[in-house]
């Protein structure tokens, strides 16, 4: 770690800057204070002789960085410099950041084990997020760093929502995003515990912060990208930081229990970390070995790159590990992985090998283990049991690159069915084992908040973790019964035990099929029609949501997630990647894919939108993509790949004429041919319809159904076209009321068309999960409803208690209603006399 | 003629007292354009150096020199701690070994002295600093030995062009130490650090002067 002495006139005010730098990052830091005179009256002044002292005190062989106040303070700094021998002298640098800031940044990045070069660079940027603070551009900005180019910098405070806090998997989609902009200089603050602020760019740095729920961050941002860096940042925020709201493990904040604690007769017991009960025999899971050797070499360049291959070939594995994952769960479990690519790449683990290899002369693989020990030792440090777990992840990472430059020996994969036993187990080693062969897991470290217990957790497998060492002792193929919701494991069990908890297992599948069949029922009015519900989804995670919610299908699935946030498109094996889970999750229902609908207002780099004036009216969504058609094409590949697996059917968003309809579905019939000419699946027929959203598409229904399979009405900009008045702007938002007979009186007319030509028209808006809206629709003759998930149980039990032959009457009165409110009344009044 | 142990001794104490003396002199000086502290700097600095000199009483002049330059860096406190510290080390480095200095050992010392005054503040003439006073002083002297003049000729001359020196700070602003922060406003006010550096020279001319027996 680089040392850091602090001088100044003062000796209280060396100390006050010293325990504030110490206060951040934590008290392995070297670090000295000096200041004063060693007089008894203590004079204010500097004295070369104490300094010399202060600075052999802390020495570091990694360097050492000197913050300094004015005038003697230097002089004599400098001097106490020529008293140490040149090769002490030669990795000493004085640095004139402000004290307190220059500080701050300087303790932190060297406990990150940042490189002298880094905690230099460090500190002297630490005025710049003051300076931002303030409103100003710090003057010296561009001299600091070239690279930052100047413009105003900008702020963005909000609130932490996520349940944990910005740990791994959120704060690497906040790295990677700010990562994106490379015109941005983006830092980030935890205002509520007054840390930072940070590099929003290094994974480490972010970290440190400990953001936890409830907690203010301040994100800054300054340069020629800082509006778009912030702007992404906040649509990430929105999102979540693209964290689900995963269950709540048993035990929050425990991070390993490795102590064996008995339970019941012959059971041990561990954390809780994935439910599930399984009996079977164990598997040991032997973790690869590895010996690291240290020695000298004289070739640091060829080391260096030896290092760097090693890491591409961890890159290369992680991505594998991840896509893996995706298949089988949700893109937000598959992030787990994407703090691993990052941690790769991170400044604080290569900057330290590179010195130790290139300084130093030591070897790749003691250098790189050097490094991530440091690493994960700063998180171990930190007052957060969270991010200590954190820690882990660092040496998973660190691991898997000392096996591919070591050639150590990988583990032996799994070949037969049964309940894998291990220490711990990295998320990697997780993705790695074959699902159809893994009937649950026991570790006996590690706890319920570890990445691949939260992977556990998405796979479904039942999981305990913490079981103690006394689990080790366990030999291979030893029968195992294991009840993942209470943490107990029981070696060879009792066969009434074992009888008992098979048929209790028995017990609850059936429940759940029951459950799940009851919500997953149709829903079909009293006299007989059936209604499609379905859901609205935005993700992959909430095809799953939507299916436990009882949804028939997915009505409209939003790819805009796909795309935003990032630099450059996403390209087809990717989105195909994404719609076949999606699909895949819905276990045969199916789904209708909406092609992108972005404009002004989602501005994505790689397509050059540009702000607009009025993006609800511009350039956006099937527009932009029928003047792209290559890109276009890419997305419309991906879907007809998906097609071809599973009941995937297709809409163009923000259709207006027929000519645009045309162009799409042609595009669509190109994209199908050269998938083929690919020698790749399609799909024998793909159903595809139109969003109807423009009030001239609406109009012009009979005309398009004559060529579309299907209308899909979007009521939310449906209704802000027709009654011209955005639903974002107070003062006009209660005329974009999709209850005004205007609306209603189009939906019926497009459902008239449809139906004329045999085709039919669903509803996809939040109006169709309302309530009150449902019997209009039904009675408007609306086939599909789509919703969000939450909204279906409802919706679908008032479909149940709807008489469908004697809504006439309630739709002739909203449609002769005068106001939105009127028509409310009637809704009311029929859902009432239903009952 | 040379300069005796005793006479180095003589003038380093003759300083402590002309400081004394004008230590509330150099601090109202300081309190112009600096911290206010020049004077009870010095002062504390050469009080320390006093109690040192019986330590060192036996040894050469070269470590005598070293040993007040020592001292005033670690008591000293402002920028005239290094400073002068370094100008003393210099002092000591050029007379390592020495019982007595010849004219041209004094000026060879001096020349080292003032060197490291300027290689430790990077201070140029003009900058409002001590070094206003010394290199005209370092100048005076080299000019009169060049000259055949004799010791006490040469270091009035060197005294007299420290004081002139010193004047000539008065109208400048200040480009180095705490009185740079006031740029403009440090016009109009004599620098207290080259007021002690003619102190220090003058002290040496009063001292080595006059011949009491110290200076043969
Ligand atoms: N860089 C420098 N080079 C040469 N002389 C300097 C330099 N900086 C200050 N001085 C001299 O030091 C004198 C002030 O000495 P003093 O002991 O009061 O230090 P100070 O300025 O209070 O110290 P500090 O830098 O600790 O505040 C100034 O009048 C000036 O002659
Ligand atoms: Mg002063």
């Amino acid at each position: 770690m680089v040392a850091i002495v602090i001088v100044s006139h003062s000796a209280r005010l060396a100390q006050g800057a010293a325990e504030l730098a110490r206060g951040m990052a934590g008290p392995d830091v070297p670090l000295a204070a000096v200041g004063g005179l060693d007089l008894p009256d203590q004079p204010l002044g500097t004295d070369a002789a104490l300094i010399q002292k202060a600075i052999e005190s802390v020495y570091q062989p990694d360097g050492v960085v000197v913050l300094m106040d004015l005038g003697s303070a230097i002089l004599s700094t400098e001097m106490a410099l020529e008293a140490l021998p040149p090769e002490q002298r030669e990795r000493i640098a004085l640095c004139e950041a402000p004290l307190v800031e220059g500080a701050l940044a300087a303790a932190v990045q060297s406990r990150l084990g940042a490189s002298l070069a880094q905690v230099l660079a460090e500190a002297r940027g630490a005025l710049a997020p003051k300076a931002a603070q303030l409103g100003l551009v710090p003057p010296d900005q561009s001299a600091v760093t070239a690279a930052v180019p100047a413009g105003p910098a900008l702020t963005l405070e909000l609130a932490v929502r996520n349940r944990l806090g910005l740990h791994a998997r959120p704060a690497a989609r906040l790295v990677q995003t700010a990562g994106q902009f490379a015109g941005a200089d983006v830092h980030l603050r935890n205002v509520t515990a007054g840390r930072g602020p940070v590099s929003a760019k290094s994974i480490n740095a972010v970290a440190t912060l400990g953001v936890r729920q409830g907690q203010i961050v301040e994100i800054t941002a300054a340069g020629l990208e800082a509006e778009a860096a912030l702007a992404a940042l906040q649509r990430l925020a929105d999102d979540n930081f693209g964290d689900v709201d995963e269950p709540a493990p048993p035990a929050e904040r425990v991070v390993a229990r490795p102590t064996v604690t008995s339970g019941e007769a012959g059971s041990l017991l561990g954390l809780p970390v994935s439910p599930g009960i399984a009996l079977g025999p164990a598997r040991l899971f032997q973790p690869a070995v590895l010996a690291i050797p240290t020695h000298r070499i004289d070739n640091p360049q060829a080391e260096w790159d030896r290092l760097l291959a090693a890491l591409e070939r961890t890159r290369a594995q992680i991505q594998a590990a991840r896509t893996a994952v995706a298949q089988r769960t949700d893109r937000y479990a598959a992030a787990i992985f994407d703090a691993h690519l990052l941690f790769l790449d991170d400044e604080a683990l290569r900057g330290p090998a590179r010195a130790a290899i290139f300084d130093e002369r030591l070897n790749a693989a003691a250098a790189w283990q050097r490094a991530v020990d440091s690493v994960s030792a700063a998180y171990q440090a930190l007052d957060d049991d969270y991010l200590r777990v954190r820690a882990a992840d660092v040496a998973d990472v660190g691991r898997q690159a000392l096996l591919n430059l070591s050639n150590g020996h990988s583990p032996a994969p799994l070949t037969q069915a049964g309940i894998v036993v291990a220490g711990d187990l990295s998320p990697a080693d997780m993705a790695a084992l074959d699902p159809s062969l893994v009937m649950g897991v026991c570790t006996a470290y590690g706890g319920p908040t570890s990445h691949a217990a939260i992977l556990a957790r998405t796979l479904g497998v039942p999981a305990v973790a913490g079981l103690g060492p006394g689990l080790l002792a366990v030999a291979e193929g030893t029968v195992l019964l294991m009840d993942g919701a209470t943490g107990q494991v029981w070696p060879e069990p009792a066969a009434a035990l074992a009888a008992d908890y098979v048929r209790r297992a028995e017990a609850e599948r059936s429940t759940k099929a029951a459950a799940l069949a009851a919500s997953a029922a149709p829903a079909v009015t009293r006299d007989g029609r059936r209604i499609e519900i379905a859901a609205n989804i935005g993700s992959v995670a909430d095809a799953q949501a939507a299916l436990a919610a009882g949804a028939e299908g997915v009505g409209l699935f939003r790819t805009e997630f796909v795309f935003l946030d990032r630099r450059a498109a996403p390209d087809e094996e990717e989105q195909y990647a994404i719609y076949r889970a999606a699909a895949a999750g819905l276990e045969g229902r199916p789904v209708i894919i909406r092609t992108l609908d972005a404009g002004g207002d989602k501005p994505l780099p790689y397509l050059d939108l540009g702000p607009e004036a009025n993006p609800f009216l511009g350039w956006r969504a099937v527009r932009v993509c029928l003047d792209r058609p290559e890109f276009f094409k890419v997305q419309l590949r991906a879907i007809v790949r998906a097609a071809a697996e599973f009941p995937v059917r297709v809409m163009f968003p923000m259709v207006a004429t027929l000519g645009e309809w045309r162009q799409a579905r042609d595009l669509l019939a190109e994209a199908r041919a050269e998938t083929a000419a690919r020698g790749l699946p399609v799909p024998a027929s793909l159903e595809t319809g139109i969003m109807i959203e423009i009030p001239a598409a609406a109009l012009r229904a009979k005309q398009f159904a004559a060529e579309v399979d299907f209308f899909s009405i979007g009521t939310n900009d449906l209704t802000q076209y027709v009654m011209a008045a955005e639903r974002g702007n107070p003062r006009v938002a209660a005329l974009a009321d999709s209850f005004h007979p205007a609306v209603l009186d189009l939906i019926g007319r497009v459902a008239q068309a449809a139906h004329g030509l045999g085709k039919w028209a669903g509803v996809c808006g939040e109006f169709a999960g309302d309530p009150l809206a449902v019997p209009l629709l039904v009675g408007l003759g609306i086939d599909e409803l789509s919703m969000s998930a939450p909204a279906i149980p409802r919706a679908k039990a008032i479909v149940r208690d709807l008489e469908a032959g004697r809504l006439g009457d309630l739709v002739e009165r909203a449609l002769a209603a005068e106001t939105a409110a009127d028509v409310r009344a009637l809704a009311r009044q029929a859902v009432r006399s239903n009952p | 003629m040379t300069i005796s142990r005793d006479a180095v001794v003589d003038w380093i104490k003759a300083f402590a007292d002309v400081i004394a003396v004008n230590k509330d002199y150099l601090t109202e000086l300081d309190a112009a354009i600096g911290d206010a502290d020049h004077g009870a700097n010095m002062h504390r600095g050469f009080q320390a150096v006093l109690t040192k000199l019986p330590t060192v009483a036996d040894k050469d002049i070269g470590t005598l020199f070293k040993t007040v330059g020592m001292t005033l860096v670690s008591t000293v406190g402002g920028a005239a701690g290094p400073l002068y510290g370094t100008f003393f080390i210099q002092l000591g480095s050029a007379t390592t070994g020495k019982l007595e200095l010849t004219m041209a050992d004094w000026q060879a010392a001096l020349e080292a002295g003032v060197n490291g005054v300027v290689m430790r503040g990077k201070a140029n003439p003009g900058d409002k600093t001590m070094v206003d006073a010394l290199i005209p002083a370092l100048g005076a002297f080299k000019a009169a030995s060049a000259s055949n003049a004799a010791l006490p000729a040469a270091l009035r001359d060197a005294a007299q062009a420290a004081e002139q020196g010193m004047l000539a700070t008065t109208p400048w602003v200040a480009r180095k130490g705490r009185a740079s922060y006031l740029g403009e406003r440090s016009a109009g006010h004599q620098d207290p650090g080259a007021t002690s550096s003619h102190l220090l020279l003058k002290a040496a001319a009063d001292t080595w002067a006059d011949n009491s027996g110290n200076v043969g």
